[in-house]
């Protein structure tokens, strides 16, 4: 089956419960476990909550979503426009946080990497960044 | 959230409803520091049962309550947390850092027998 959709969100802490649930009903006709719509669910609040944090430094901006199923696969690619990363490959090390905050875990992209079967980002600093988060939901008999 | 003060033990227990994120981790900071403050308790138990989702954001919560009681001597414990929140927890490698338990009273029972969490850093 194909389906699509897609959404945009202002960047406040308050709408990542939202982005979430949404990408998780997205996923219900893949008929997915309990444990692939949580881990999906976690992904995809990771990469929402990174563009909430640091893309456009405590002011308003615009996340986009998009969703796509492509017969057992779905993807889920989440755009903001904001400050970019300078480094990718930093910002992907396990624990490592760009957060002056010391209550972040820096364990997101980690969270992303276990639980979705591809992951991929993309930025450029100054105009944004692009995570686009894949699994495949196999049928579930 | 729900407070209960446990004074023979300077236990704060937090009972947490909901999606545990990097809007709500903020809430519940504010609100257990304001509670070991205002009680001088020195522990804190975190009831999970009433938790439907949690992220890293709530990780990030669970080390900054870690770093208070570990300030203060005292101990973390988590009870009735789900198998999404446990795998997290394991993820984390902070397993070892909390007293995890099906409930409160295991958890006042592995405080007391001084079990887990004591490192030094």
């Amino acid at each position: 089956m194909r389906d699509r959709m897609k959404m945009t969100i202002t960047s406040k802490p308050e709408n990542e419960r939202f982005a979430r649930t949404v990408c998780a009903a997205f996923m219900l006709p893949l008929d997915p476990t309990v444990e692939e719509m949580d881990e999906l669910k976690t992904a995809v609040s990771e990469a929402v909550t990174n563009s909430v944090i640091h893309a456009y430094d405590s002011n308003d901006g615009e996340i986009v979503i998009e969703g796509e199923i492509d017969g057992e696969w779905v993807t889920y690619m989440i755009r903001d426009s904001g400050c970019g990363i300078a480094d990718i490959e930093k910002a992907r090390e396990p624990l490592f946080s760009g957060s002056g905050d010391s209550e972040r875990s820096g364990m997101g992209f980690s969270i992303m990497e276990a639980f979705s079967d591809e992951v991929s980002v993309e930025s450029e600093v100054g105009s944004g960044t692009t995570v686009v988060l894949r699994k495949k939901i196999s049928a579930n008999a | 959230m729900e407070v209960t003060l446990m004074a023979k033990h300077r236990l704060v227990v937090m009972r947490i409803y909901g999606e545990i994120d990097h809007h709500m981790a903020g809430e519940i900071k504010k609100r257990v520091e304001r509670e070991i403050k205002s009680t001088g308790a020195v522990n804190i138990a975190l009831d999970f049962g009433g938790v439907t989702f949690m992220d890293s954001s709530g990780i990030g919560m669970i080390i900054g309550r870690y770093r208070t009681v570990r300030a203060l001597g005292g101990s973390l414990i988590i009870f009735d947390a789900s198998q999404q929140v446990l795998r997290l927890i394991e993820m984390a490698g902070i397993n070892d850092l909390v007293l995890i338990s099906d409930t409160l009273q295991h958890g006042i029972n592995m405080m007391k027998s001084g079990k887990g969490a004591r490192i030094n850093a």
